[in-house]
């Protein structure tokens, strides 16, 4: 459809000398538009200064102990009943960690498999509706994933993997929310996004690499995980990246299936640690959400925030190199077999 | 690449390749059970508290379920930042896509720059811009966005409008990403075109490429509406903790708009916070009758996509 079409007889209104006013109103329009593109680009800087800046109380008042030390929950009754200033993060910095790092061995596990499945295998007519699918899933509100861990997750972890026995050994606290629910989530809020960017990095190696292989007498399998993975590796790093970069941001999900204590899972309890509460960064600021009003507890929120922004923002730049490189590397693959 | 060809095919290798490929469908069938279980258990669960009476009644703060009310509120919560959202980020959003893909030289320092702010700031989660939103909307001088704190020399800074603010601001780069790739999807051909006609470079914008690239556009929106309809800690952190509107009691009527986007208010995600076993509420039916009817938007308007999405590819071939 050609949207001039019509006008071509007739001589077009748009047509006009190139008069001073036109001109100038040319220059405005390209200054206005300058205009939000600087302010677009330029808002991650205000949002930087200004959280980073919220920070500095609890960060001068506490000092790098802020970072070394625990003690959380009992510190957040401190500040609300008697307006101290002490705190110490590390069990969140180690929640945060932990879910992030398990959620992620996960999503690579299960997510690459599944990208494998849908580039190697699956023909157009399946991968294409089950592509749909993960977009779907990477769409779903977190706290909706959060309800589900909630209410099905966390309460089936209690009823099979919680015995009476293991209270007594080891547990400290018996509801299902705790490490393996907060993991179990997480890793399909994820996964979405990197079986997204698996699929596309897969795709994008060059059909001849895989005619090669099976030329070589290469079985099929042989070849998806000799040949295509390996050159795929760079973009699917980036995705793995990408993954971790929302891991590490998921606040209300985490809140609602991670326990409601900020403990760190005992090393001697082997894996049943896995079966015990943690509290993450970002949870951490949605629970205190009410509490804001309070000058400690807000500077520390902006202080979990800081953390939560500085890791989120140098994974994602991260991410960027890594997947520059990749697209670079694709077409020199695809220049070198053409 | 080692290890290539036959001399490797021990029956360990071939059961390897048997099983390896049975596994990896495995994990895509997972995948795809993990969201019809999502979608049929909140279904199942919320469908008892589907109603009339739930989706017209106010919520109110009762320790029995049965005395918990409805969703009117959070519905209408969700309504307004939808539109407040989408209303605040669609300009620059467009701005920004037009200068990218039609003024901008590609080569240069700040345009590497530009995109590296804008994918920095897709980066940042939404909790960090909800502490974001705290620490700048309760500066004095948006007083106007929110009403004074206790502390007059600040701002209250919990209200519906700075929570649309904030929520464009965290949706923009990915709205930006989705026009500007719409735009340069645009055949060369009608540039040259318009070109050819001595159209000055604004006139073609508007009258040229912005309607070809209309789907794309709209997906680029859609897209933006799905993010704001979903999300949480914004909501929480900016826009309050109160399961009602805090600014008129008769919010719906015109004369008290601007008092309750001023207000607090809930959407159907904080109230589905709030009902859950992890709030104050404790009303898990309700939780899940909100939950349900948000995963209804967020199917309604993924389906609108995949119909845009076909559509786009529809005319691009057909060109």
């Amino acid at each position: 459809v050609n949207p001039v079409a019509g006008q071509a007889t007739a001589p077009p209104s748009f047509v006009a000398k190139r008069s001073g006013a036109r001109a100038r109103g040319e220059r405005l329009v390209e200054a206005l538009l300058l205009l939000a593109t600087v302010f677009s680009a330029s808002a991650v800087i205000i949002v930087f200064v200004f959280v980073v800046r919220g920070a500095i109380p609890i960060v001068t008042t506490n000092g790098l102990s802020l970072f070394t030390t625990g003690g959380w929950d009992a510190q957040l009754r401190a500040a609300f009943n008697e307006g101290s200033w002490q705190f110490g993060i590390l069990e969140l910095i180690v929640g945060t960690a932990l879910t992030t790092v398990g959620a992620l061995v996960l999503t690579l596990v299960i997510g690459m498999a599944a990208a494998l499945a849908l580039v190697e295998y699956a023909p157009a007519r399946i991968s294409r509706p089950i592509e749909s699918v993960v977009r779907l899933l990477a769409g779903f509100p977190s706290v909706v994933f959060g309800l589900v861990g909630i209410m099905a997750v966390s309460p089936w972890i209690e009823k099979v993997l919680i015995t009476d026995k293991l209270m007594n050994d080891y547990l400290f606290i018996s509801t299902g929310q705790c490490l393996l629910a907060a993991i179990l989530v997480l890793t399909f809020m994820i996964m979405p996004f990197f079986v997204s960017v698996a699929v596309d990095s897969l795709r994008a190696v060059p059909n001849a690499y895989r005619l090669a292989g099976y030329a070589l007498g290469m079985p099929k399998w042989r070849v998806a995980t000799r040949l295509v993975m390996p050159s795929a590796s760079a973009g699917i790093l980036a995705g793995l990246v990408l993954a971790a970069a929302r891991g590490v941001g998921e606040a209300v999900a985490m809140a609602m299936v991670s326990g409601a204590n900020a403990h760190i899972p005992e090393l001697s309890s082997g894996v049943f640690a896995f079966l015990e509460p943690v509290r993450t960064l970002a949870a951490g600021i949605i629970e205190n959400g009410d509490a804001s009003s309070n000058p400690a507890i807000l500077s520390v929120m902006y202080a979990c925030g800081s953390l939560i922004l500085v890791v989120s923002v140098a994974l994602s730049i991260a991410s960027r190199f890594v997947s520059t490189a990749f697209q670079k590397r694709m077409r020199m693959m695809s220049e070198r077999v053409s | 690449v080692s290890g290539l060809g036959r001399e490797r095919r021990t029956p360990w290798a071939l059961f390897v390749e048997t099983v390896a490929p049975v596994l990896c469908w495995g994990a895509a069938g997972l995948l795809v059970a993990v969201c019809f279980f999502i979608v049929i258990y909140l279904l199942q669960q919320g469908f008892p508290a589907l109603s009339w009476d739930f989706i017209s009644s106010e919520p109110l703060p009762a320790i029995t379920e049965s005395l918990t009310g409805g969703i009117l509120t959070p519905i209408g919560g969700t309504l307004i930042m939808l539109i407040l959202g989408t209303v605040l980020v669609v300009p620059p959003a467009i701005c920004t896509a037009i200068y990218l893909s039609e003024y901008m030289h590609e080569d240069r320092w700040y345009t590497k720059a530009v995109r590296l702010g804008l994918e920095v700031l897709a980066g940042v989660p939404s909790v960090v811009f909800g502490m974001f939103g705290l620490a700048f909307f309760t500066l004095a001088i948006f007083t106007f966005l929110s009403g004074p704190a206790a502390d007059p020399s600040r701002a209250y800074g919990h209200s519906f409008l700075v929570g649309a603010i904030v929520m464009a601001v965290h949706i923009l780069p990915f709205v930006i990403k989705v026009m500007e790739e719409a735009i340069r999807s645009v055949p060369k051909a009608y540039r040259q075109a318009a070109a050819a006609l001595g159209m000055p470079k604004w006139a073609m914008v508007r009258k040229i490429i912005l309607p070809s690239a209309g789907p794309g556009i709209m997906t680029g929106i859609i897209l933006g509406m799905g993010l704001i309809a979903g999300d949480t800690a914004i909501i929480k952190l900016c826009v309050g903790n109160t399961i009602t509107m805090s600014g008129a009691e008769q919010w719906w009527l015109p004369q008290n708009w601007l008092a309750t986007i001023t207000g607090q208010g809930a959407t159907l995600t904080t109230y589905t916070y709030y009902s859950s076993a992890a709030g104050e509420g404790n009303a898990p039916t309700k939780a899940f009758g909100a939950a349900f009817l948000l995963i209804v938007i967020v199917l309604v308007l993924n389906v609108f996509i995949e119909w845009l999405m076909r559509r786009r590819k529809a005319t691009r071939e057909a060109r």
